[in-house]
């Protein structure tokens, strides 16, 4: 879906979802965000990568490695369909994680993203695959009394099949990927940088932090804020979340680089 | 059972949980349920314990009589944490 | 899988709004149709894409689906708060509409509905002529809290279902479900729809049981066995449907709980609905 702005747009961006339950939920708070940023001249891709929502093939087949090339793509097809604007990438969770991994292939040419919002990024692979396998334990429990499937024991030492999350069929290779996945690395992307922390805590988190100089030692500009709000697709209704779309249009309309159009 | 785990678990409950309410308004013998928490609730209880505490849940503590009450959790949780 | 001629984005509009779809419309034609229609908190795709699952399932023998977003939910113009079950059924109606002119092979419209999309499958089922039978995964029971004196008092299966609802072992059963009352009702309802207040809801829920006791053709009704009240809901539409004016099938997914979160129980979800369809 393309959020066009009346008229030139100032920025292009592409939005990458959450995966498994959490891309529900977290759904319409992006479709907000994207609605308010084409208001306000951006011109907003969403896109379902492949397995996921109305894309094709099913959720097993997929892997991070083609979600990457899911990312690039779209980042191209922008690139092309919008020439010269600047470009960004906005991501909710592993979606963030996703675009993190994206901004990091996409350097240095004209076409690259400059801007990068990152909301809640998933930082560790492993501890994103355990809390999904929690929450697949805890509607065991709520249905049977107790939980009959294995935890993280399962995932380190678990079979060579592909492991049923609630419905989300995850490939051994999407499994050990994830397990391998970490943000906590040196950056090599060169530009705009928003993290948005949102969770119980009013304070930024050490790792988030550690996020943060990752990139300012890379050369970006950081702005890491905490918004205290529960995390909104964890929630059973749909929320819009509008303080996190607040905050990320106010930092967009401060940066120099899109006021100069 | 530590008073001082009670009162830490209720805290715990009203900050992740956005419960609208003071962690003195939580009774250790009330069923959970009444305070607005749901299976979503359950997963940020989780998480926060294991953060707030350095413990890990194991696949037997996935047990309902576990997720009751203050009193419930707090057992569960005691018999995780270091003497 | 999908084939690229398959699908395609709709959009349609429902009192202002615009709405989003996705059509699938296989090559091979069976002039029959399946508008699916999501749970209250839910989106087009359902819950771990059952929809998107079921619709190219139902592709591969021919038959042509619409999934959409409910206004306020989604891709869907609207506001999440205003959305009801009324909204739901005129939602539906129109999506009905949508397929029937995106798509003029359709003859025959399933509606499919997963928990309060059952609900406005129900509610909708008699607002075009091309629906012929509903397809109710998970749904809730209708009539509920309903006060007995607003209900027409005509029809043995009618006073029965009401002398049934009186009695408070029935609510006891309904409502217990296996383990622990609200917690597990709200978690595994999962998208619980918000209750409108007092007089709207009795009204909307009279209203909901009238059309589907005017509803005369073909209904499936599937729900998981665990699913707390499964059987109990199940046992109060087999009574509704004893005038024999509906053909209705029943079936529980063993160890299924309300959304079939599971792989294996959604391919039995699959099956069993795609052999009642055809």
């Amino acid at each position: 879906m393309l959020h066009a702005p009346e008229g030139e747009p100032r920025l292009a961006a592409l939005f990458c979802h959450p995966a498994f339950d959490e891309k529900k939920s977290g759904h319409r708070a992006l479709v907000s965000c994207a609605r308010r940023m084409a208001l306000a001249g951006a011109a907003c891709l969403r896109m379902d990568l492949r397995g996921c929502g109305d894309s094709d093939l099913d959720h097993g087949e997929a892997s991070l490695k083609m979600w990457d090339e899911d990312v690039s793509e779209a980042i191209s097809f922008l690139g092309e369909r919008f020439p010269g604007t600047a470009l960004g990438l906005l991501g909710l969770r592993l979606g963030a994680s996703l675009a993190a991994r994206a901004a990091e292939k996409h350097l240095a040419n004209d076409a690259a993203p400059r801007i990068l919002v990152l909301w809640e990024p998933v930082l560790c692979g492993r501890v994103h695959l355990e809390e999904q396998l929690k929450r697949k334990q805890l509607r065991e429990m709520l249905t049977c009394g107790r939980a009959s499937t294995q935890g993280r024991g399962h995932l380190s030492t678990g079979s060579a099949g592909p492991l049923d999350l609630d419905g989300f069929l995850v490939s051994p290779l999407l499994r050990e990927e994830l397990m391998a996945f970490n943000l906590d690395r040196p950056r090599s992307f060169r530009g705009e940088v928003f993290i948005l922390q949102i969770s119980a805590s009013d304070s930024i988190s050490p790792a988030i932090s550690a996020l943060a100089e990752n990139y300012k030692k890379a050369g970006s500009n950081v702005r890491s804020e905490a918004l205290r709000e529960a995390p909104f697709w964890n929630q059973l209704d749909p929320v819009e979340c509008p303080t996190a779309v607040d905050r990320t249009l106010e930092w967009l309309e401060s940066l120099p680089l899109l006021k100069s159009r | 059972m530590s008073e001082d785990l009670k009162t830490s678990l209720k805290k715990l409950l009203v900050e992740r949980l956005f419960l609208g309410i003071a962690p003195s308004d939580i009774e250790d013998a009330k069923a959970l349920e009444n305070y607005g928490i749901d299976s979503v609730s359950l997963l940020e209880l989780v998480v926060g314990i294991e953060e707030k505490y350095g413990v890990s849940m194991e696949d037997g503590d996935f047990n309902i009589a576990n997720f009751t009450t203050v009193n419930a959790i707090a057992d569960c949780l005691g018999r995780r944490l270091p003497k | 899988m999908k084939h690229p001629e398959t699908e395609r984005q709709v959009t349609f509009t429902c009192r202002g709004s615009r709405l989003y779809g996705i059509l699938s419309s296989p090559p091979s034609d069976t002039g029959r149709g399946v508008v699916f229609l999501h749970g209250w908190a839910g989106q087009r795709t359902g819950p771990h894409r059952i929809f998107v699952q079921m619709a190219r399932r139902l592709a591969e023998e021919g038959v042509s689906s619409l999934r959409f977003d409910f206004r306020g939910r989604g891709d869907s113009e609207g506001d999440a708060d205003e959305a009801s079950l009324t909204t739901m059924i005129e939602d539906a109606a129109e999506a009905v509409k949508c397929l029937l002119e995106n798509d003029p092979r359709v003859r025959t419209i399933t509606l499919l509905g997963l928990c309060s999309g059952g609900e406005a499958a129900i509610g909708a089922s008699s607002l075009n002529p091309a629906v012929k039978s509903l397809a109710l995964w998970s749904v809730p029971l209708v009539g509920g809290n309903t006060e007995r004196t607003e209900i027409a008092k005509t029809g043995s299966a009618l006073r029965s279902y009401f002398a049934k609802l009186g009695n408070a072992g029935t609510w006891r059963r309904l409502l217990s479900g296996r383990i622990h009352g609200r917690l597990v009702m709200r978690a595994l309802f999962g998208h619980w729809r918000r209750q409108t207040a007092g007089a709207s809801r009795a009204q909307e829920q009279k209203t909901l049981l009238e059309s589907f006791l005017a509803f005369r053709s073909r209904v499936l009704f599937v729900h998981g066995s665990l699913d707390p009240g499964a059987a109990a809901v199940q046992e109060e539409y087999r009574l509704l449907c004893q005038d024999g004016k509906r053909e209705a099938a029943f079936h529980l997914v063993e160890g299924a709980n309300h959304n079939f979160y599971s792989m294996a129980w959604k391919r039995e979800l699959f099956e069993l609905t795609a052999r009642w369809m055809s």
